[in-house]
Formats: structure tokens, sequence, C-alpha cells
């Protein structure tokens, strides 16, 4: 049996000195991942998808290719909040900015 | 140019004799001593005569309408040019619907034989004289820029700038070729026709296009602070310039996706 | 010519070999070249060892998104290389550089084959040369044409370029202000939902044949550019016309008073896109005093443009058109390799750090060192 290849990620940023870890953890892993599937939009128009990846063999490589699926998913999953959080924060700050800047708020845009 | 094009210049032109000038992209350019409609025997000016042909590519109701309105708009335009005193050939006659126009011949044969457009010239120098950054060369392009800059404050636009289409001439240069000519006030139109001369001259004049586009437009320049229009003439070449930068900067930026 | 085209050629061997891997768009392409030591001429030809392509298509009414496109490529690009060097019969390691796609194009599946790139480089110790997508399609067309000094009419899905040589660089004379005239195609397809499979031009190119009657369009040449967004936006409208459900105003031919059909539609869309494009041409052809054209880039397969180009040509001394067929003129990876080893032979290498890519890479910022005429 061959030593299994764990593929490990790890994100820092500014306001995240500390970072954050990723690891595939126990599986069962697959290639098919749950954020690298094919759009809706191209299913919804009646399209198909061809373009799957094959199967993981069960080999060391073909494992890796599983779990790198899985970390994957898991890093774009974490990405993608992380983006909705800064959005969300930016839209409040924004809001925020202009009730100062000029003195809008609910109901005093009637007047113009 | 083939000998079709000919035979059909001929039948057009029958009792004409002419000598062949150019091939342009659109029109065939021939010269001739012989007046379209005054039989004088001691006229010994020549004309020019430009003659656009049938395109067979294209489909004849696109080839109809684009011949018949680029006739009448190249003709229109030098009319407006020669009431403004803009340098540029005069109109001594047009038939429309084949796609001629009769005019003024300006320009003089250079050393090499070609006709004396901008283009010739700096080619000439490059090639055969090397002296491509004399005075006589910057003097040239200052008034030539200075022509562009008076076409510009008449709102008026060529459309097509490029140096083979600034002829070159005893009494300083004139502009030719108004088929894709248009009227507009618009700061963004002027920057385009002044970006389009630019590319030209940046891709036929490679080694010496930076000198020559300055030349260009310190003149152009010339032509809006020297006080024969209006004061606000300065204000809109400052417009027209920030525009340029910004025309310039789009045609770097355009995305090519796909 | 007289660059030397050898200074880094390896010590007793007579030949090259590069792979290319083109993904710039919605095709994958894997390409082997090979060249013998010397000039390439008439009688020393680049020798095509292997060219495989595999196209995402999309269903009809969409367009393709790029993380599709880039999935695509992605879960394609091995299974891709594998067949190519067992057409080619060679192994990894008889190569002497990888070469690939650095831009123009969109951002996702350039990045995707990139990723493919480097690791086959990692892999078997070769050299990366990125090359710009267009340099690749003219180098390509004037190979398989052998035409010496052509202007060249770059026309695709993202592309509309008018090119002449000059100076070791490819100057673009021409070009479209607003859409590349293949996306012009694409989006009107979509518009009558004209499948896309194999190619939306394809499928208009078939219909125009049927086509009968010209409906007038908007005819916008400027000098040396073009611009097709409003023509793009008035057939859009005469489309949504025909298909209004509410019967409204359709529109009839001007002469025989019959209804106008989408054949006609494509039909006069390609006549007005194509006498633009050729119109273009030949005001480059006039301004660089040249004859020859070369045109490139997957709308340079319709025939059409083909034939209208030809009579162009026709009425102009010793003038000639060049073109290729689908195999070259489509994205494609075998031009990717055939540019790259060129670039390779001048020691042109790009080294890992830099092989980054970018959407916006303009034909003129490449230094055009194998040619010197």
């Amino acid at each position: 049996m061959t030593q299994d290849l764990v593929p490990t990620a790890h994100y820092e940023s500014p306001s995240e000195p500390k970072g954050y870890d990723f690891i595939p953890g126990d599986g069962p892993h697959s290639t098919i991942g749950e954020t690298t599937k094919i759009s809706d939009i191209v299913i919804n128009a009646g399209g198909q998808d061809r373009d799957t990846p094959s199967e993981a063999k069960d080999t060391a490589l073909g494992q890796l290719r599983a779990r790198l699926t899985t970390i994957q998913d898991k890093i774009n999953i974490f990405l993608t909040n992380k983006m909705k959080e800064e959005k969300s924060s930016k839209e409040l700050k924004d809001l925020e900015k202009k009730m100062l800047d000029e003195g809008v708020d609910e109901g005093s845009s009637d007047n113009e | 140019m083939t000998d079709r094009l000919v035979d059909e210049a001929k039948l057009l032109l029958r009792n004409v004799s002419f000598q062949i000038v150019s091939q342009g992209a659109e029109a065939l350019v021939f010269k001739t001593n012989i007046h379209p409609y005054f039989n004088d025997d001691q006229d010994e000016s020549s004309y020019i005569i430009k003659y656009r042909p049938r395109k067979p590519y294209r489909h004849p109701k696109i080839d109809k309408s684009i011949t018949k309105s680029r006739t009448i708009g190249e003709v229109k335009f030098m009319f407006k040019l020669a009431k403004a005193g803009i340098r540029a050939p005069r109109v001594v006659s047009t038939d429309y619907f084949n796609g001629i126009i009769w005019m003024e011949h300006i320009g003089y044969s250079l050393p090499d034989g070609k006709e004396s457009t901008l283009k010739n010239w700096l080619w000439y120098l490059e090639k055969v004289r090397g002296e491509s950054l004399s005075e006589e060369v910057q003097r040239i392009c200052v008034e030539v820029g200075y022509l562009i800059g008076d076409l510009h404050l008449n709102d008026m636009i060529h459309g097509d700038l490029t140096s083979s289409n600034i002829m070159l001439d005893k009494k300083g240069p004139a502009l030719i070729d108004f088929g894709l000519s248009s009227y507009s006030a618009l700061p963004e139109d002027k920057a385009v026709d002044l970006y389009v001369l630019e590319r030209a001259m940046n891709s036929t004049h490679a080694d010496y296009a930076s000198e020559y586009n300055s030349w260009l437009l310190k003149g152009y320049e010339k032509a809006h602070s020297d006080g024969h229009y209006s004061k606000q003439a300065n204000k809109s070449f400052v417009e027209i310039i920030k525009r340029l930068e910004d025309v310039r900067l789009r045609g770097r930026k355009r995305s090519m996706i796909g | 010519m007289t660059v030397d085209l050898d200074k880094y050629a390896k010590p007793g061997k007579s030949y090259y070999i590069a792979l290319g891997l083109e993904g710039s768009a919605n095709k994958l392409g894997v390409g082997i070249i090979k060249h013998k030591l010397g000039q390439l001429s008439d009688s020393n030809r680049a020798e095509v060892l292997a060219n495989i392509r595999d196209t995402y298509v999309s269903p009809p009414g969409e367009g393709f998104l790029p993380r599709d496109t880039a999935r695509h490529h992605r879960n394609w690009v091995v299974r891709l290389i594998k067949k190519a060097l067992s057409v080619a019969g060679v192994k990894g390691t008889d190569l002497d550089c990888i070469c690939f796609t650095q831009g123009p194009g969109m951002g996702a599946p350039l990045q995707s084959v990139v990723i493919a790139a480097r690791t086959l480089s990692q892999l078997w110790n070769l050299p990366l040369v990125g090359v710009n997508h267009c340099v690749g399609h003219i180098e390509m067309g004037r190979e398989i044409t052998r035409s010496e000094n052509p202007v060249v009419l770059y026309v695709s899905g993202g592309n509309t370029q008018v090119i002449a040589y000059s100076k070791q660089r490819y100057r673009i004379f021409g070009e479209t202000l607003d859409i590349a005239v293949g996306n012009c195609l694409d989006r009107f397809a979509r518009t009558l939902r004209i499948p896309n499979d194999p190619a939306p031009g394809y499928n208009i190119e078939q219909m125009a044949k049927k086509g009968k009657h010209y409906v007038p369009l908007p005819y916008t040449v400027k000098g040396m550019d073009l611009s097709m967004s409003g023509i793009l936006a008035n057939i859009e409208s005469l489309a949504a016309d025909m298909f209004s459900s509410k019967g409204g105003k359709k529109a009839v031919d001007e002469e025989t008073g019959e209804l106008i059909t989408p054949e006609d539609l494509c039909f006069s869309l390609q006549e007005t896109l194509f006498s633009m494009l050729v119109e273009i041409t030949e005001r480059a052809l006039a301004h660089v005093q040249s004859n020859q054209v070369l045109i490139v880039g997957g709308v340079g397969s319709n025939e059409r443009l083909q034939e209208m180009m030809g009579l162009m040509v026709r009425d102009r001394k010793n003038g000639s058109v060049y073109s290729t067929d689908e195999r070259f003129c489509i994205d494609n990876g075998i031009m990717i390799a055939h540019a790259g080893l060129l670039g390779y032979r001048m020691g042109q290498i790009t080294p890992l750090d830099n092989t980054v890519c970018t959407q916006r890479f303009r034909t003129d910022e490449v230094f055009v060192e194998w040619r010197d005429d």
C-alpha cells in the first residue's frame, strides 16, 4: 500500500493574521465537487454536461485528486462567504457614509 | 490596377484622355488636361478625376448607396472647405450616379516620380535622403497640424486622416479624400480624428512617428491659440487633447475577450 | 531574412519539437510542431505532428460562461495532451519547450490552461514560452499559406483587427471600435436561438446561403476602423419584431413585398459586416501598398467572406488572398506551438514567475524578433 498524499491549504489576511487552515478531512472524497459543477443556467437551458471529471482511481495520485476536490470545495465555500460578508459590510458602510455626507435618511428625499 | 477597372472608366469618360495617378482603396484617381465643360485651347491647367468604381464584392444595394452618399458627401464637404478657406482641391464637376468627381489638380511630382502626398514625401526623405528630422520636415508637420486645427475649428471632421490624405503643394499642405467626412462640434469626434492620424503615423512612419506627431499637435495647438478664431478656441483645444488621451487609453485597454 | 534562428539549438539535434496549449476562449487546443534547423522556407516547412481540439458548446440562446469554459478546459486538458503525444508519437522528454496562450482572452479559461502548462514544464523540466494569441494566428497563417508579407485580417469572436508587419512588430492599422465581428454574429445567433453547435457563425453562414432579400442596415466604417454595435442593435430589433407574438410590424422586402425571413436577416448581416471588413482591408492594402491578404481567426473560415475578399483583390494588380481551413483558423494549439517555438528559437522564454495570463495583450506589444524584413 502506497502512502496517502494529503493536500493542505492555508489562508491569511491582514484582518485575519491568525489565518485559517484547510484539510480534506476523513471523507469520503470524490472528484465530483459541490462547487465545481456546471452552472445551473446551462442545465436549465437544456444543455448537457459532458465535461464531468473522470472518477478517482484507487491509486495514490487518484486519491490525491479526490482529496483536492474536497479541499477546493472547502476553500470555495469559505471565500464565497468572505465575499458576501465584505459586500454586506460595505453596503452598510456606504449607507452610513451617505447619511453622514448628504444627510439623507428615510423620508427626507420627498422634498426634492 | 486591373484593366477591367480602366476599361470601365474609359467607357464613362468617353473622349477624355487621362493618365492613371493611383488606385486608392475606394477610388481610382486619374489626371487629365481636359476641362469637363469649357473648351479653352489656352487652358494649360490639369484636373483630377476621382472615380469610385462599382465594388463587385458588395451587394448591389450596399454598393449603390455607399457610392452615392460618399460622392455627394465629398463634394459638399469640398464646397464648404472652399468657403471656409481651408486648402483642398476645388470641385469642377460631379456625376453622383457614376461616382465621378472632377477637381482641381494640386501637388507635384517628387524626385522619385511619386505624387507629393505627405506619406510619399516622408518616405522619400526616410529612404533616399536620410534627413527625416530636418527643420523643413518640422515646418511642414506644423503646417499640416495647423490645417487640421483650422478644419476642426470649423466643426468639420475628415474621418480618414492619414499621411496619404495630405497633399503637399507649392503653396502649402492641403487635405484630400473626404469620402468619410462629417460635421461635428464634439471634442470626442475631433479627438478620434486626431487619434486616427496619430495611429496612421505610428504604423506608417514608425521610426520618426513620435517627432512627427508632436509637431503635428504643435501646429494644431497654434491654430487654436493664434487668435483668428474666438477666444473659446483655446479652451476647446484643452478639451480635445484631454479627450485624445482618453481615446488613446480606450484603444489600449479595449478588452479582447473571446 | 538574416535572423539566426539556431543560436539556441541543442548540440547534436537537427530539429526542435514544441507543445502548444490554447484555451483563451471556448476551444481547448493541443498541438505539437516540429521545425528542422535553419530558416523556414518552401522546402523546409514546419511539420504538424498533432493538432487536437475540443470545444465547449453551450445550449442555444446561451453564451459560454467563463467558469463553465474553464471547467471544460480543466477536465479535458490531460486527456487531450495524452492524445496529442500519442498521435505525434513523441514523449514529453522529446520536447524543447511548452508554449501556452498568455492572452488576450477570457481570464478563467486562460488560467486553467496555464496551470497545465506550468505543471508540464516542471514535470519534464522544460522552459515555458508565453504566446500572444493573435500572433499565433498570424504566424500559423503565414506558415500554412507561405504568404510572405501579407496584410492580415484577424477576425474572431473576440478580435477584429487589420494588421500589417513593419519593423519587427505586427502593427494594428484598423480595428473594431466596440464589439468583435464574431461576437456580433454570436449574439445575433442567440437572439434568433440559432444553435451553438458546431458554431453559431457556421450556422448563420448556412442560413445566409438561403437568404434572398437584403435588408438595409447601418454601414459604419471610420477610416480603417469600424463599429458594429449599432448594426447589432438594429438587426436585433428587426428579429424581435419578427418573433413578436402581437403581430406588430413585420419587415417586408421593399421591391417584392415578401416577408423578411430569418435567413434574409442572416444574409443581410453577413453582407453588411463582411463588406465593411473587406473595405477596411482594402484601405490598409492601399495604405501600405501591398496586394496580399491573409485572413485568420475563426470568422476567417466563412466562405462568403473569403469569396468577397477574392473579388476585392481581383481588382488590384497581382492581388492574392490567403486563408486556411478550420483546422488552423479556428483557435488551435498548433499555432501556439508554432509561434512559441519561433520565439524560443530566438531565446524568448518565459520564467515561471512571469507566466501570469492577461486578458488584454495587444498584438503590437510582441517583439517579432524572428523576422527582420
